[in-house]
């Protein structure tokens, strides 16, 4: 048996609230830093209001800087520890347990990840994420992945469908082509 | 027959299903059939590099990419695992630029991919769920951490400056007592027993034992007026028809009988 979300299990509506509902951010652009403990990633997290919940809410951005890796999130502590819904554009294929054939079970990446009313988690694609085109072009792009993250959890900046756009201290580091051979420069075999 | 030959068949493709693969640069994703605990599909990285094939996790397990909530305090176990299924898979590891270790086979021929890739496959899965292990007993920490807390707020009330805390005597800095109570030029050694289960229980009993015997050879001997033992009657490992041998044994160790948490009051007389 996996493991189970309580705090969701136990109010299923809230989570289905707090993910669809609409929310609003206000910080424009937002500005992403340094991980301390890991200099290639990149980092931050901005204040969401809810329209009708009153739960502290956090979106969480983050960045890999090679290779190209980044995660959104939406957080809620004092509801439930873990983030609550996320978005990967890289990394695991998730297996949904809950599909009895195993065919159906791996759920490739980019792909979000949310709990169903059991309190287990689950990996679903949207139906942009289902076209392998638009799949690559939001993997490879973290301004889009943010407008879709948007979209699917009803997020808007200062009330308006738009999304902010990013920034760091260094822009060189948003200069960075995408590179998709994680194996590339890494020295192996001496 | 023919039903369960399709049984066969069906097993076997939806477990071929499962291997899938992404290209990605030069190097190819292998998506395997194995998952980690917490349902993640494990991925191994192949390369041809020079004249030999690289199979790597592309530092996915040092990165926690399969979202490990990873127990703290317990590197040293860790360690101790990690190197074990190394071993046992025969993994070697190089660091990249910014620090992240990358765990790999390599071989000669195509013929050997496969093996390798199975081989390190099964060292990710077998790190990745020692990495999510509680080695750590925390209803027995939190059991532990109570009682030292109610215990220690007892004495301080009562004995205020007079209390040190986690306390050796000087010349035995090992051996730490939970509390030292000094009065004047009296030492009154202090030892807590408590335990989630009966085993933790007899543990630290027998620690308890063991610490008043070893303060004997202390050369402060004679300025010990008491050694007191507060026993947690409240404690889930609290079995006294279980205990007894040792409770005797404890009671020729210490100089009054063991104070039960409920009768704390008494200690007051002691001290």
């Amino acid at each position: 048996m996996s493991e189970i979300n309580l705090d969701v299990k136990q109010n299923y509506e809230y989570l289905e609230e707090l993910s669809f509902s609409e929310k609003n951010i206000q910080e424009d652009p937002i500005f992403l830093k340094e991980k301390d403990n890991r200099k290639d990633w990149l980092k931050n997290s901005v204040k969401v209001e809810h329209s009708t919940a009153k739960e502290e809410m956090s979106l969480i951005i983050e960045k890999k800087l090679f290779p190209y890796k980044y995660g959104i999130k939406l957080h809620s502590p004092k509801f439930t520890k873990k983030p609550f819904f996320r978005f990967d554009s890289d990394g695991p294929t998730h297996r949904n347990k809950i599909e009895n054939s195993l065919s159906d079970q791996p759920i490739t990446t980019p792909h979000f990840n949310t709990y169903d009313e059991k309190g287990q988690e689950f990996a679903y694609k949207s139906e942009v994420l289902k076209s392998e085109k638009e799949a690559k072009a939001i993997s490879e792009n973290i301004e889009f992945g943010i407008s879709h993250f948007f979209q699917e959890t009803n997020i808007k900046l200062n009330g308006k469908d738009e999304f902010p756009g990013l920034t760091t201290k260094n822009p060189e580091l948003f200069k960075i082509e995408t590179q998709t051979d994680p194996l590339n420069g890494i020295e192996f075999l001496d | 027959m023919d039903e369960l030959l399709d049984i066969f068949q069906n097993i076997k493709n939806d477990f071929c299903s499962l291997t899938n693969y992404k290209v990605r640069g030069e190097s190819l994703e292998i998506i395997t059939p194995f998952t980690t605990l917490n349902n993640k599909f494990v991925s191994v990285f192949v390369k041809k590099i020079k004249d030999k094939y690289v199979i790597s996790d592309a530092g996915w397990t040092d990165l926690n990419y399969y979202d490990i909530n990873i127990s703290e305090d317990s590197d040293d176990i860790i360690e101790r695992v990690f190197a074990y299924y190394q071993k046992s898979f025969d993994v070697s590891t190089t660091t990249d630029k910014a620090g992240t270790i990358h765990y790999f086979k390599f071989c000669s021929s195509p013929i050997e991919i496969p093996s390798n890739v199975y081989d390190l496959a099964n060292f990710i899965v077998g790190a990745v769920n020692a990495l999510g292990i509680r080695y750590k007993d925390e209803k027995e920490e939190k059991e532990r951490e109570t009682f030292r807390k109610d215990a220690n707020n007892f004495l301080k009330a009562h004995y205020n400056e007079n209390v040190k805390l986690r306390k050796a005597l000087d010349d035995l800095q090992n051996i730490r007592f939970n509390a030292l109570i000094s009065k004047s030029s009296d030492i009154y050694l202090v030892s807590y027993v408590t335990g989630s289960s009966s085993y933790y229980f007899t543990n630290d009993l027998r620690k308890t034992i063991v610490n008043f015997e070893i303060s004997e050879r202390s050369k402060y001997k004679d300025y010990i007026r008491e050694k007191v033992s507060i026993i947690n009657d409240k404690a889930d490992g609290y079995h006294p028809e279980k205990l007894s041998s040792m409770m005797d044994l404890l009671q020729e160790k210490v100089t009054r009988d063991p104070i039960k948490w409920s009768e704390k009051e008494r200690i007051l007389e002691i001290i």
